[in-house]
């Protein structure tokens, strides 16, 4: 294959207030005329700074290339002014970004950034460039394009916003194009269609794709080769078949091992890699990994391996051509000591078995009837218009003592205002939550207070959900503080009790939260939902924003905790694998609505409502011999402000009949446990 | 119990790590800004010294007058040369300490407290609360500072009180203001969803979460405005509507130092150089307050 881009050796420093700090180390790769190469790696790893480097973009946030060559069709990009690559950006290299939000200006139409980039690189027209947005509109497979060229980024939707910054990046015909997370933020339904786009317009122009992701399903969905990062360097680099058949670096394994699939068992633990990528201001010596490697060795301790070509691939490990061997002694070694781990947990982990013929008779631990949340919307003159926004529009379930209860559907479905709702931070427009028989919209204050001692909440974002300027002992203590007056020793010693029961180490009491990484920080939301011993907690996405080794390392957590205390859970997630693995019984929401409640291998062996079919099916299966041939499901969620008739899924259904598109389907069951809202269950 | 231990023992390299930039930091700290700081401090007591005993720092009389000594350049005799009445200019700048500070400081403070409760009461509530606080505030605001200052020192009589209590009421509406929008973006943060899911009254999230994030605003506005509230208050005066003493204040001085700019500009820059050094030193303060307050740094 032709080679397009060449980067040999590439050395990245950044100017900080203290000294430099080199982020990326001699990182090599290859990128051949038309292929897709996937930069995989936790957050952290230097994978956008790798990609920001092409672009020479690092030269505005401080950074240097201090070592090192970049060569984009036998040119070198490294010594090139800003003026002369700024005409290569958009259209040799264009770039998509994680954040269609942020990445498109919020100030001129689509049509007009798309123009920009068509006029700035090409002698034509201003006509002949709106005809050419145009059709780029439509290539990317916006509805309507005339209408969309004269919108602002803030009248479409998220998706919509992407296939934009896609149709900008593909003005000027690009050899290279570097997509950097493109679907993180993104739902699976959305991110299924934008990968599927991605791959037609590949296959139709030819161009080659640097996609930068920390998904190894995607990774094994859309590349020929993956290059893996870990704390500013590469660690293997392989065809991606090989490398996903049998991973050649430890921190590849641990990656390949830590990712939850649809079809291991649930009862076991989840896999993980111990601690946490290292900052780079305090990279350890030798190999970057061997802290958390089940294989060290003295050497790794010591020395600093490099990048080898063993059999058909690049790693940068002392043992690992070894490790290919099974009987080897180091690979004997850690299998035994992780047998003793998993023995020593063993027997702890009992799924929670309901007998859903008898569920009838017991009482629930919460029972959500009816339940509404509207939002007033104010528009027009004076703000006199109102309309209202159906975020949860007459949802009905049961939740029993020590299940968990996983709620998923898509971003905008009310999965998180159900959440906020049950926990009284934000009051129901109507409907009733019954909470070991009370109702907890018709408390008072006094009585809202005491049952909050009972019911909490962990957030998603560790960083955003405490507060930065307080000491872990007051974050953690607060309930204890609220709720029962403590303080000074009382209050410490509970606080170390539960620091020790989260897995953090008691003398780091008197520290702040910038000292812990993402993981440490949802620890801490969790000892504080947990120190006084609540029944019931409700998990708002509590994993999603962690990088997989680490959100393994909290699901295990939160499995522990919830045999030892009794605990019950509200589950509320996007990430399906992660919800499968945790929940006894799964709910699916759309546009305000619950369509289907089923215990959760039954869910996902018979999905009834066509709805989490598609959900379903979008998951991508980090198994490349398993690449589908698939379409995905079309369109968007409609606005809640505006919910479709009759069935609000008719919009997007492909089996949707008149009757979808008139009369409202009710919760119906449909077997054990199983209910669906579905004129026509699958 | 071994889960814990293990996550325990792979999270040791962290503090390793936390502890050694401590120390650079600490390393770092000994130079420039431990100078600039320990010189404002300095400064702040000579003015403290100045306002409580001035004759310790002089011997001359800020009252005594000498006709054949008016407008004399800076000498060994008057290191700062002397006014127009041949007064010495370092006696009355010593002696006029006292109410420059009081007029200064007490009225940010009162002003700063004042804008710091609207604005937390009125960004913390939202609704009808902060409508009703906020038209209050845009009333205030239409009228120009020194303006609202006369009519206050008008209506209620021009004594020093009254004076320092019309400046710091003409500050209220932008404190308020800066200190509202600070809130309403704390208001939103998780960590205050979470004091509320936790069951803390709101009294003590506003006290506990939402203040200590208005320090810092809170302590660049009143620094910097230490400096104005001592002008606005020679504005006034200006006006015969301040209090006129014996001993004239910094910014009085500086006033009538103005008309003698051409033949003696010593009687203008040294109260100007006074207040400048005072808002300089107030503000390396603020600044240094809050990088402790913040634990970050």
């Amino acid at each position: 294959m032709e080679q397009l881009l060449q980067i040999n050796e590439l050395s990245v420093d950044f100017q900080t207030p203290n000294g430099s700090l080199n982020a990326i180390n001699k990182v090599s790769l290859q990128m051949g005329r038309g292929e897709v190469v996937c930069l995989v790696g936790e957050s952290g790893s230097g994978k956008t700074i790798t990609s920001l480097s092409i672009m020479r973009l690092i030269d505005y946030s401080k950074g240097k290339i201090v070592q090192g060559d970049i060569t984009l069709d036998g040119n070198s990009l490294v010594g090139l002014s800003q003026k002369e690559i700024s005409q290569l950006r958009g259209k040799k290299i264009a770039m998509i970004f994680q954040e269609p939000m942020t990445a498109l200006d919020p100030v001129f139409t689509i049509g007009f950034q798309i123009s920009e980039v068509i006029l700035r690189h090409q002698k034509v027209s201003k006509l002949k460039a709106k005809e050419e947005a145009i059709q780029l509109l439509r290539r990317v497979g916006i509805p309507e394009p005339e209408m969309r060229y004269n919108q602002y980024p803030y009248e479409l939707s998220g998706g919509m916003r992407q296939r934009a910054m896609i149709a900008i990046a593909l003005a000027c015909g690009p050899e290279l194009l570097i997509a950097d997370e493109p679907t993180t933020a993104l739902d699976v339904t959305i991110q299924a269609q934008i990968l599927n786009l991605l791959q037609e317009l590949r296959k139709e122009l030819g161009m080659s794709i640097l996609l930068i992701t920390h998904d190894l399903g995607i990774a094994a969905e859309m590349a020929d080769r993956v290059v893996v990062m870990y704390a500013g360097q590469i660690v293997e680099q392989s065809k991606t078949l090989p490398l996903f058949e049998q991973p050649h670096h430890p921190y590849t394994q641990g990656l390949l091992r830590s990712i939850i699939t649809l079809e291991q068992d649930r009862s076991a633990r989840l896999y993980t890699i111990d601690g946490a990528i290292p900052s780079l201001t305090a990279l350890p010596s030798g190999c970057r990994f061997h802290p958390r490697c089940p294989y060290a060795t003295e050497r790794c301790r010591a020395e600093e391996p490099a990048l080898e070509s063993i059999d058909d691939r690049e790693v940068a490990c002392w043992h690992a051509s070894e490790l290919q061997q099974n009987d080897h002694p180091l690979r004997l070694a850690a299998e035994q000591r992780e047998r003793e781990r998993t023995l020593e947990l063993s027997g702890r982990r009992s799924d929670a078995v309901l007998d859903y013929d008898s569920l009838a008779e017991v009482e629930p631990l919460i029972s959500v009837q009816g339940l509404k949340k509207h939002f007033p919307v104010k528009s027009g003159l004076l703000q006199l218009s109102k309309r209202h926004v159906r975020a949860v529009d007459g949802v009905s379930f049961d939740i029993y003592k020590g299940e968990t209860f996983g709620l998923v559907g898509e971003s905008g479905c009310g999965k998180s205002t159900l959440g906020r709702v049950l926990l009284q931070l934000d009051r129901a427009t109507g409907g009733q939550v019954l909470f070991k028989g009370k109702d907890l919209l018709q408390q008072n204050v006094k009585e809202r207070k005491n049952v909050r001692s009972e019911m909490q909440i962990v957030f998603q974002d560790p960083y955003g959900s405490i507060n930065p300027r307080w000491t872990i002992e007051d974050i953690i203590g607060e309930p204890l503080w609220v709720h029962e007056s403590l303080k000074g020793a009382a209050k410490r010693e509970k606080v170390q009790e539960v620091m020790k029961l989260v897995g953090l180490n008691p003398s780091w009491y008197n520290r702040y939260p910038h000292e812990f990484s993402g993981g440490q920080r949802q620890r801490i939301g969790i000892a504080r939902a947990i120190v006084l011993r609540p029944d019931f907690i409700v998990a708002d996405e509590a994993v999603s924003a962690l990088d997989v080794s680490v959100q393994s390392q909290v699901i295990n957590l939160m499995q522990d905790l919830q045999e030892q205390l009794g605990l019950t859970y509200l589950f509320i997630a996007h990430g399906l694998t992660v919800v499968r693995h945790i929940s006894s019984r799964i709910g699916v929401m759309y546009l305000g609505k619950l369509v289907e409640v089923a215990p959760t291998d039954e869910l996902f062996a018979h999905p009834a409502h066509p709805y989490t079919k598609a959900l379903l099916s979008a998951i991508p299966v980090a198994d490349p011999t398993a690449r589908r041939e698939y379409a995905p499901i079309q369109g968007e969620m409609p606005s809640p402000a505006s919910p479709p008739s009759g069935c609000r899924f008719h919009t997007r259904c492909p089996a949707a009949t008149d009757r979808c598109r008139t009369e409202e389907p009710q919760l119906q069951s449909i077997g054990t446990g199983h209910r669906v809202a579905c004129h026509y269950p699958l | 119990m071994s889960i814990v231990s293990n996550s325990i023992s792979s999270d040791a390299a962290l503090p390793l790590a936390a502890q050694r930039k401590r120390r650079k930091l600490r390393l770092r700290k000994v130079t420039f800004p431990q100078l600039y700081i320990t010189a404002s401090l300095v400064y702040l007591l000579f003015l403290l010294v100045s306002a409580i005993t001035p004759q310790l720092l002089t011997h001359y009389s800020p009252t005594a007058m000498n006709a054949s000594e008016l407008l004399q350049s800076p000498s060994l005799q008057h290191w700062l040369g002397t006014d127009h009445f041949g007064r010495d200019l370092w006696t009355v700048l010593v002696y006029g300490s006292r109410q420059s500070l009081l007029l200064g400081v007490v009225s940010v403070l009162i002003g700063g407290i004042a804008g710091l409760l609207l604005g937390l009461v009125a960004g913390y509530f939202g609704g009808i609360v902060d409508t009703l606080l906020m038209r209050l505030t845009d009333i205030l605001m239409t009228i120009p500072g020194t303006l609202l200052a006369i009519v206050i020192a008008v209506a209620i009589g021009p004594t020093f009180f009254n004076v320092i209590l019309a400046i710091s009421i003409s500050t209220i509406p932008s404190k308020a203001r800066v200190i509202r929008s600070t809130v309403i973006s704390l208001r939103s943060r998780m960590y205050v969803d979470a004091a509320k899911a936790i069951g803390t009254s709101h009294l003590q999230i506003m006290l506990r979460h939402i203040l200590p994030g208005c320090w810092s605003p809170l302590l660049v506005m009143t620094t910097i405005g230490v400096g104005t509230s001592i002008l606005a208050g020679t504005g006034l005066s200006f006006l015969g509507l301040g209090v006129i003493k014996e001993i004239p204040d910094w910014g009085y001085l500086l006033s009538e130092g103005r008309s003698y700019m051409t033949v003696a500009w010593w009687i203008a820059a040294f109260p100007g150089l006074f207040i400048t050094l005072l808002v300089v030193a107030f503000n390396l303060l603020g600044d240094e307050l809050r990088d402790r307050l913040d634990p970050k740094k």
